[in-house]
C-alpha cells in the first residue's frame, strides 16, 4: 500500500500541483444568510430550527417551574429505564435529575463511557448534557468524552438532551471555531476532540417512495431542555 | 458492480415502459426539486455559497497530494491507519485483509458509493463474512439482490407493495405492512447486527486535511452505529473527497444538504478524526481508512475533467435532470448514474465501454444550475462526445452526415446549392409520403412527432422579391 | 453599452431551410426599432449539429465560416437562442490554440445577440407599440434560459401588448427533449420529454405556445399536430412582428422618434 502511496503522490506532485501553503490559503469565508446574528433571540431560533424537523424544545428559561416541567416530559414515557452519563457538568445544571426521573416513574442507571452499547439496548431513555449547541439549525452537538459512551444518544430510542445557556452557539461556523480555540466544552485530548457528532431531531428516513417516516436506527424521540444558565465558567 | 453500461439503450427502452419506475421516479424529484427549493429559498446568498464550495473542493484538488498527505499526518498521528488503493483490487484486498485479521463474520455497513466500485460486499461474502447493509434502502436494495439506483435513495425504483414482499420474505413484517410498519420491521431486525458487528464498514462524505477527519453524513443512524459500536472502523473514501480546512465544511454541509434532500442539516453528521483515545472506553479500537483512487487520478491530471472531482454526491443533478427521470438510475449500468454518471462513468471505466452516456442528453443544462459546487456538467458530456469522435467512436452515417454538413455550411455556394435542392425535394418527399419512412433520423421523428413541413417562399427568395422586406407589409 | 446603428441578421440554418417568416419577421421587428439591416447572403449554419455530436474539427471550419461573414458587422441578431449561445460561448474556446483567433470570435460573440435580448438588453425595449388578440403560453428554450439568461425579457414584452393574455406554462423552464440529434439519437427519450411538454402546453388552453427556438417549436409543433392540437407554435419574431403590424400608427410613429433619437 505505501508503494501505491509513494507513485500517486508523485505523479500528482509531478502534474505542478503546489504546496501546503496554498491548500490552506484563502481567507475564511464569512458566514452565510442562514447563520443567526449572535445577539439575536438563539433560544427561539434553536427551537423553531429543532422542531420543524420533529424534535421538541422547551426553553426552561420560560418555565415557572423547571423541574415539573422536566418531571412532566419524563413521565410521558411510561415507565422503563433511563440512563444518565456521569458528566460533571450534572451537578451545576441546577436540577437533581435523577430524583426528577425517579419520580417521573423512571428506572434510573448511571452510566460511564465503560457501558457498551449492547448494555444500552433495552433502556428506554438516554439523557446527557449538549456539549454545544447550534442556533442555526436546532443541532447539539456531543463530543467522545470519558464519562459518556457514544451509544448514549444513539442506542435508547428516546433521547433527551439539556443545553446549556453558555453552550448555545450561533452558526455553524461558531461550533468549529470554538472546537479550534478549545472552549471548555470541546473535551478531548490536548484540546482536540477526535470524535464529535451532531444530533438534529430525531432518526428519519424516506427511502420507500420517498414517504418520510421518523424513527428508525437513531432515536425515534429528541427532546432538548434550554437550561436558563450555563455550567461552563 | 457489473458493468452494464453497454445496456443502456435497452434498459432506457425498458424504463420508459414501466409505468410505476417513471412515476416513482418523476414523483421523486418533484420533491426532491420542492424540498431544494424551500431550503434555499431562504438563503439569498445561495449562489454566493454555491461560488465558495465551488472554490473550496477547487483548491483542494489543486492541492491534491499535499492535501492528502496533511490527512494521513494527521490521522495517523491520532492513531488511526491509512491505506492507499490503486484500485478496486487492491482496495478489496485491504478491507479483506482488516477483517480476516480480526476474524471477523459480522460486519455492518453504512452507505457507500465506493464500496459498490469495488464490489466489496461480494467479495466478504465470498470470504464467509456476513456483510449487512444498515441503511434502509440499501438493506431492501440488498434483500432484492438489486443495486442502487440513486445516490441518495437507493430504493426508490421500487413499490412499497415490492418492498413488504422483501421484507415479509426475509425478515418478520406482515405482508400488508404499512410503511411505517416497515421502517419498525427493519429496525427491529438490523438491532441485533448492528450491536453484534465486529467491523463496521463506511464511506466518507469529506476528508479533512488540516484535522485528518472523516465526515459522514446519514439521516438514518446507521452510519453511527456503524462507525461507533465494533471495535474495528473502516471507512473507504475515494481520494478526491479531502477538502482543506475543517471550518470548510460549513459551507459545504451547508451546500450538501440542502441540495441532497432540502433539508438545512441531516439528523446525523459524524466528524471522526481517530480509533477511541487513551480516556476513553468507547469507540473503536482500530480506525482504518481506504483510499480508492481506482482511476481518479487519472480524471485528475485531465485539466477538462478535473472539476468533476468536486462532486460532493448530492444527488441534486439526478434529482433535475429530465432524462435521469425518465430512464432511472439503473439504465446508466453502473454505480454512478444521471449527469454526473454520464461524465465520470466513461473516464472511470473507458470512454468506448461507456459511450452512449454522454450522449443521454440534452444538454438542457440543468444539472450545471444546481450542481452546488458548479460543475459544467454539459461542458464535460461536449467533452466526451468530442473524445469519442476523435478515436473513431463515431458511425457511418454520422460521420457522412456531419462531413456533408461541414462541407455545405463552409461554402456559400455549397450552401444556396443544398437549399436549391434541399427544399424541393423535402417538399417532395413529404407530399408523397415517403419522407416519414425514410430509415434513419426521418421514421425516427416521425414516431412522435409530424415532420416539419418547408414553407414557401424561402427566406433568401422573399428578401430578394422585395427588396430586403423594405416594402411595409408582407 | 451604445446601441448599433447597423445590424446584420444570422437566420439560421432552420429558418432558411423551412421557416422564412421567423427571419422576415426578425428584420421587420429590427427595422420598426430604427436599425438598418442587412442580411449577408453567404451566411450559412453556425455548426451547433457538429458540435454537439463531438466533431470539433468539422466544426471549426464553420465557425472559420461564420466570422468571415459576419466579422465586419457592427452586431448581428439571431432568432435563436441556441445558435446564439453557439457562438457566444462555443466558439472562442475551439481556437485554444490560437490567441488570436480566439481573441476575434470572443469579439464577435460579444456583439451577437438573440433577438429579445438584443430588444431588451441593447435597444432597452420595454414595451412593445403593437396590439394583438391572443392568448399565448411562453416556452422557455434551455440555452436562451440556462446560457443566456433569457427569461423576464420576452415574457415582458409578449405581456405588454394590449389584447395578449400570456398564460403561464407548468415547467415552463423543463427542457422539451430536442437537444439537437438528441430527439433521433434517443427519440424514445425524446418523446417522453416531448410528451410531458404537450401535455403541459395543452393544459393553458393557450392559442399559440411562443419560444425563441424554431428547432423547439419545430419539435413541440410537431408533437402538437400529431395529437391534433389546435395550439400553433409561434416564434417570439412572428409574434411580436404581427402585434408590430397591426400597431399600425403607434408603429409608424415609434419609428419616427426611434430615428430621431438617435440623429
Amino acid at each position: 500500500m505505501s508503494e501505491y502511496r509513494e507513485r500517486l503522490l508523485g505523479f500528482l506532485k509531478s502534474r505542478g500541483a503546489g504546496g501546503a501553503s496554498a491548500l490552506f490559503a484563502g481567507e475564511p469565508s464569512p458566514a452565510p444568510s442562514s447563520r443567526p446574528a449572535a445577539d439575536s433571540d438563539l433560544r427561539r431560533r434553536f427551537a423553531r430550527e429543532l422542531v420543524a424537523v420533529g424534535g421538541e424544545a422547551i426553553d426552561l428559561a420560560a418555565v415557572d417551574d423547571p423541574e415539573a416541567a422536566v418531571r412532566e416530559r419524563l413521565a410521558r414515557i411510561g415507565g422503563g429505564g433511563v440512563a444518565i452519563d456521569a458528566d460533571p457538568a450534572w451537578g451545576r445544571v441546577g436540577l437533581a435529575v435523577d430524583e426528577i426521573a425517579r419520580e417521573a416513574g423512571l428506572d434510573v442507571e448511571r452510566v460511564d463511557g465503560s457501558t457498551s452499547a449492547a448494555a444500552l439496548r433495552d433502556t428506554a431513555l438516554g439523557l446527557t448534557i449538549a456539549d454545544a449547541a447550534i442556533a442555526e439549525i436546532g443541532a447539539i452537538a456531543q463530543c467522545a468524552r470519558p464519562f459518556r459512551p457514544r451509544s448514549l444518544s444513539l442506542v435508547p430510542p428516546r433521547h433527551v438532551v439539556f443545553v446549556p445557556a453558555d453552550r448555545l452557539l450561533p452558526g455553524l461556523e461558531d461550533l468549529f471555531d470554538g472546537l479550534s480555540s478549545g472552549a471548555p466544552w470541546a473535551g478531548g485530548v490536548d484540546g482536540f476532540a477526535a470524535y464529535f457528532t451532531w444530533i438534529t431531531g430525531p432518526s428519519r428516513t424516506a427511502d420507500i417512495e420517498k414517504t418520510l417516516t421518523i424513527g428508525i436506527h437513531g432515536p425515534g424521540e429528541l427532546t432538548v431542555f434550554l437550561l436558563a444558565s450555563g455550567v461552563d465558567r | 458492480m457489473k458493468i452494464r453500461t453497454h445496456e443502456f439503450r435497452e434498459r432506457s427502452t425498458q424504463a420508459l415502459d414501466d409505468g410505476f419506475v417513471r412515476g416513482a421516479i418523476a414523483r421523486a424529484n418533484a420533491s426532491f426539486q420542492a424540498s431544494r427549493a424551500k431550503a434555499i429559498g431562504s438563503m439569498p446568498d445561495w449562489e454566493e455559497l454555491r461560488e465558495r464550495g465551488r472554490e473550496i473542493k477547487h483548491r483542494a484538488l489543486e492541492e491534491l497530494p499535499r492535501a492528502l498527505e496533511e490527512f494521513e499526518r494527521q490521522l495517523l498521528a491520532r492513531g488511526g491507519h491509512v491505506h492507499w488503493c490503486e484500485d478496486a483490487v487492491a482496495a478489496r484486498d485491504t478491507v479483506l485483509s482488516i477483517v480476516r485479521g480480526v476474524g471477523a463474520k459480522l460486519v455492518t455497513k453504512s452507505k457507500s458509493m465506493v464500496t459498490e466500485e469495488i464490489d466489496l460486499n461480494a467479495a466478504l461474502e465470498a470470504d464467509g463474512v456476513r456483510v449487512v447493509e444498515g441503511d434502509l434502502g440499501e438493506f431492501i436494495v440488498q434483500l432484492a439482490r438489486e443495486t442502487p439506483s440513486h445516490i441518495i435513495a437507493p430504493a426508490i425504483h421500487k413499490s412499497r407493495a415490492e418492498i413488504a414482499r422483501l421484507l415479509h420474505e426475509h425478515i418478520a413484517c406482515p405482508i400488508d405492512a404499512t410503511i411505517p410498519e416497515m421502517t419498525r420491521a427493519a429496525r427491529a431486525a438490523l438491532r441485533g447486527d448492528f450491536l453484534g458487528a465486529e467491523v463496521g464498514i463506511s464511506g466518507g462524505n469529506f476528508l479533512v486535511a488540516e484535522t485528518g477527519t472523516i465526515v459522514i453524513v446519514e439521516n438514518e443512524g446507521n452510519a453511527r452505529l456503524s462507525t461507533t459500536v465494533p471495535p474495528i472502523h473502516i471507512a473507504v473514501v475515494g481520494i478526491e473527497k479531502v477538502v482543506p480546512r475543517r471550518r470548510d465544511l460549513a459551507v459545504l454541509l451547508r451546500l450538501l444538504c440542502r441540495s441532497a434532500t432540502g433539508q438545512s442539516v441531516s439528523s446525523y453528521v459524524s466528524f471522526i478524526s481517530g480509533p477511541r483515545t487513551r480516556a476513553e472506553s468507547d469507540g473503536p479500537r482500530e480506525l482504518h481508512v481506504v483510499l480508492l483512487d481506482g482511476g481518479r487520478s487519472r480524471i485528475w491530471a485531465n485539466p477538462r475533467a478535473r472539476a468533476s472531482l468536486q462532486c460532493i454526491r448530492c444527488g441534486a443533478c439526478l434529482n433535475f435532470c429530465p432524462v435521469y427521470e425518465r430512464v432511472g438510475g439503473h439504465a446508466y449500468g453502473w454505480v454512478y448514474p444521471g449527469p454526473i454518471g454520464a461524465v465520470i462513468t466513461p473516464h472511470l471505466i473507458g470512454v468506448e465501454r461507456a459511450k452512449d452516456l454522454p450522449q443521454a442528453s440534452s444538454l438542457c443544462g440543468r444539472c450545471a444550475e444546481v450542481c452546488p459546487v458548479k460543475i459544467p456538467l454539459p461542458d464535460m458530456l461536449l467533452d466526451l462526445r468530442a473524445e469519442s469522435v476523435e478515436s473513431g467512436g463515431a458511425g457511418f452515417g454520422e460521420r457522412l452526415a456531419i462531413a456533408l454538413l461541414r462541407r455545405v455550411a463552409s461554402s456559400s455556394v455549397l450552401w444556396r446549392c443544398a437549399l436549391g435542392c434541399g427544399r424541393p425535394l423535402w417538399r417532395a418527399l413529404r407530399a408523397l409520403g415517403i419522407a416519414k419512412r425514410l430509415p434513419g433520423p426521418a421514421r425516427r421523428w416521425s414516431r412522435a412527432r409530424d415532420l416539419p413541413r418547408v414553407e414557401t417562399p424561402s427566406f433568401r427568395a422573399r428578401w430578394r422579391a422585395t427588396g430586403g422586406f423594405r416594402e411595409e407589409s408582407s | 453599452m451604445p446601441a448599433p446603428q447597423n445590424v446584420s441578421v444570422f437566420v439560421t440554418c432552420l429558418v432558411d431551410f423551412l421557416f422564412p417568416k421567423v427571419g422576415e419577421a426578425t428584420v421587420r421587428i429590427l427595422r420598426h426599432f430604427g436599425l438598418d439591416v442587412d442580411f449577408p447572403a453567404a451566411q450559412t449554419c453556425c455548426g451547433q449539429p457538429a458540435f454537439n455530436a463531438g466533431f470539433r474539427a468539422d466544426t471549426r471550419a464553420i465557425a472559420r465560416h461564420f466570422l468571415a461573414v459576419f466579422e465586419s458587422s457592427e452586431a448581428v441578431v439571431c432568432p435563436s437562442g441556441s445558435c446564439t449561445a453557439m457562438v457566444r460561448e462555443h466558439y472562442a474556446p475551439l481556437f485554444d490554440d490560437d490567441p488570436e483567433l480566439a481573441r476575434r470570435f470572443r469579439a464577435l460573440g460579444e456583439r451577437t445577440w438573440e433577438l429579445s435580448q438584443f430588444l431588451t438588453d441593447v435597444l432597452g425595449v420595454e414595451s412593445v407599440p403593437g396590439t394583438l388578440d391572443a392568448r399565448l403560453t411562453w416556452h422557455d428554450c434551455c440555452h436562451s434560459l440556462r446560457s443566456l439568461g433569457v427569461r423576464d425579457g420576452p415574457r415582458r414584452l409578449l405581456a405588454s401588448l394590449p389584447g395578449v393574455e400570456l398564460r403561464e406554462l407548468d415547467d415552463a423552464e423543463v427542457c422539451c427533449g430536442f437537444g439537437g440529434l438528441f430527439s433521433v439519437k434517443l427519440a424514445d427519450i425524446s418523446a417522453a420529454m416531448l410528451e410531458d411538454k404537450v401535455d403541459r402546453v395543452e393544459k393553458t388552453r393557450a392559442e399559440r405556445v411562443v419560444a425563441s427556438d424554431s428547432s423547439c417549436l419545430m419539435h413541440i409543433g410537431g408533437g402538437l399536430a400529431r395529437r391534433g392540437s389546435s395550439v400553433r407554435p409561434a416564434h417570439f419574431a412572428e409574434v411580436l412582428a404581427e402585434a408590430l403590424e397591426r400597431g399600425g400608427g403607434a408603429v409608424a410613429a415609434g419609428r419616427r422618434r426611434r430615428r430621431e433619437e438617435r440623429a
